[in-house]
């Protein structure tokens, strides 16, 4: 039933994030991600079958596995059919160490990759918007090798020149050496990925940069829907189109339900 | 002498959380919740609590509906991709209940920190973050070997945990056969532990497996049993987690909070108020609804 149509920006930021991935990384995926999700899923069923994937303290492996019945119900404990193990949440908090990659999301994302998931407003006592909390966003992020920003809604509302709280941090106010004068393990955020496009960080500035336009992006738009002035390249790098196969896993196997083929943000 | 029982039935267990208490509440999100436990609480509408929770969801939300709360403490509030939820999300915080920002590996050390009865501990976690500057208890501390700063974590206290598990013997032996996630260091940093189970079972068949046991008897003070007592959560091994409930709850509670408190006060009339014990609170629900949560369904 594979339908041979072409990628949609958000299959194709799936099949960005498979291929960062290596094989053997341990991997920890979060609630309510689905694109980070679907990419993780894609690498292991591919090129990464020995990467430790934990889910709600699970330790699971999908390689194997017919398909994934569904993307939006990962952190459930379903997922215990095909765990190797379980830890508790205070062993995962204290072994974070050994964690290759993360994801976060945020109500809002700054240009240096700091997120917020605690609330919209200037006064705490008195928020516009009240978010989910941290989780352990700022824990992970401070520990894991590297992590990766999900972005639902590229728009200047989400994408600010500064949060108003900071849950993980980024890379603070810029600088390469942030994040070492606070002592925090982590490299930090690497990618900024969003149904819109890719991003990364200046090496030296640590301001987010556009990397990739995701398909049927439009620069200008992409310029207008960020809330600060991201770097634009002179030469946008080529990123090479989702395979035949890498679009089939992920129709077939990975994301039965098309949450990765709808329109919407 | 014989050994001592520790099950006792659901209003003696309710019993044990007073006004003014901070309660611990178990499990994971919508998985292995309290609920039984949590229902008869609410139906004493008990007061001025404190709540302290691991990522968390409608339950919790319920308790700040009905102005049971006095201050929260949890690191999540959410029904993850199902939807956010009312009172939790609206202008109530900072004025009808106070939240003491929280992160799951600060609130993990600071329960390590009560459980060890040391004055803090460590952790690099919330550095840089708004969370120091958001809640007065954590403070910046010299690091002894002369590294930057860290983030001193005090002791978290709880008169009561409330846990939900698989199965325990009539001792207070409790295996959960799934994922702990905090339950073992809530239970090692709480006052009372009271578990709830979907089964009880004898000594012997705790005794086959004993490495499957998550608390012993050490960590426990009583034992209640409420067969899908984590409903409408998942229960690991037993069933997952109702998500239309949620969304039916989630509906409510928004209209509560945008001024239409009718629909709200209907639930807590059905599911709260009228069941006169956890069967009748199941029989409201309907078993085809239950058993259509069956693992694998």
């Amino acid at each position: 039933m594979f339908v041979k149509t072409k990628a949609t920006a958000k299959e194709t930021a799936a099949v960005f994030i498979a291929r960062q991935i290596n094989n053997g990384d341990y991997i920890s995926l979060g609630t309510n991600l689905p694109v980070p999700a679907a990419g993780v899923l894609l690498a292991q069923m591919t090129h990464a079958p020995d990467a430790k994937i934990n889910v709600l303290s699970y330790f699971v492996n999908l390689a194997g596995i017919e398909s994934f019945p569904d993307l939006g119900q990962i952190a459930n404990p379903s997922v215990a059919r095909w765990a190797d193990g379980i830890m508790s949440v205070e062993q995962l908090i204290y072994g974070i160490r050994r964690m290759d990659l993360c994801f976060t999301g945020g109500l809002q994302i700054d240009q240096h990759g700091n997120t917020n998931l605690i609330g919209i407003g200037d006064d705490y006592n008195n928020l516009k918007f009240r978010g989910p909390g941290s989780v352990g966003t700022s824990t992970i992020m401070a520990n894991c090798h590297k992590f990766f920003i999900y972005v639902h809604d590229h728009s200047p509302r989400t994408l600010v020149p500064k949060c108003d709280f900071i849950s993980a941090y980024g890379w603070g106010n810029g600088g390469a050496d942030s994040r070492s004068k606070l002592g925090l393990p982590g490299e930090g955020p690497k990618y900024v990925i969003s149904p819109k496009a890719i991003m990364d960080f200046d090496d030296v500035n640590k301001n987010m940069r556009l990397k990739h336009l995701l398909p049927g992006m439009e620069l200008t738009d992409v310029i207008q829907s960020t809330g600060f002035d991201l770097i634009i390249p002179e030469h946008l790098e080529e990123f090479e189109p989702p395979s035949e196969i890498e679009l089939q896993i992920l129709r077939e196997r990975v994301d039965l339900k098309g949450y990765l083929r709808e329109n919407k943000e | 002498m014989s050994r001592q029982q520790l099950v006792i039935s659901l209003p003696e267990a309710a019993a044990m959380i007073k006004d003014g208490n901070s309660v611990g509440i178990g499990g994971f999100v919508t998985t292995n919740k309290p609920m039984a436990l949590l229902r008869e609480i609410m139906r004493l509408r008990t007061r001025n609590l404190t709540i302290i929770a691991p990522p968390s969801s409608m339950e919790v939300d319920m308790l700040l509906g009905l102005g049971m709360v006095e201050k929260l403490i949890t690191p999540y509030l959410g029904a993850e991709a199902i939807a956010p939820l009312g009172p939790f999300h609206s202008g109530w915080a900072g004025k009808k209940f106070s939240i003491e920002e929280m992160e799951l590996g600060t609130l993990v050390a600071g329960l390590r920190a009560h459980a060890m009865a040391v004055p803090f501990i460590p952790t690099r976690g919330v550095v840089g973050t708004s969370i120091p500057s958001l809640n007065p208890t954590l403070r910046y501390v010299e690091d002894p070997f002369g590294g930057p700063p860290l983030i001193a974590v005090p002791p978290i206290e709880m008169d009561v945990v409330l846990i939900h598990a698989s199965q325990a013997d009539c001792y207070g032996n409790v295996q959960h056969l799934g994922a702990t996630f905090i339950d073992q260091l809530m239970a090692q940093a709480g006052k009372k532990v009271i578990v709830q189970v979907e089964r009880i079972v004898s000594s012997e068949e705790i005794r086959r497996q004993p490495e499957n046991t998550t608390l012993t008897s050490e960590y426990v003070d009583a034992v209640v049993l409420t067969p899908y007592g984590a409903h409408p959560m998942a229960s690991q091994n037993h069933y997952r987690v109702d998500a239309e409930f949620i969304k039916e709850y989630v509906r409510v509670a928004k209209a509560c909070v945008k001024g239409q408190p009718e629909l709200f006060e209907e639930f807590v009339t059905k599911y709260l108020d009228n069941p006169h014990g956890h069967a009748a609170y199941l029989e409201t629900v309907g078993l085809e609804r239950l058993f259509s949560l069956g693992e694998g369904a």
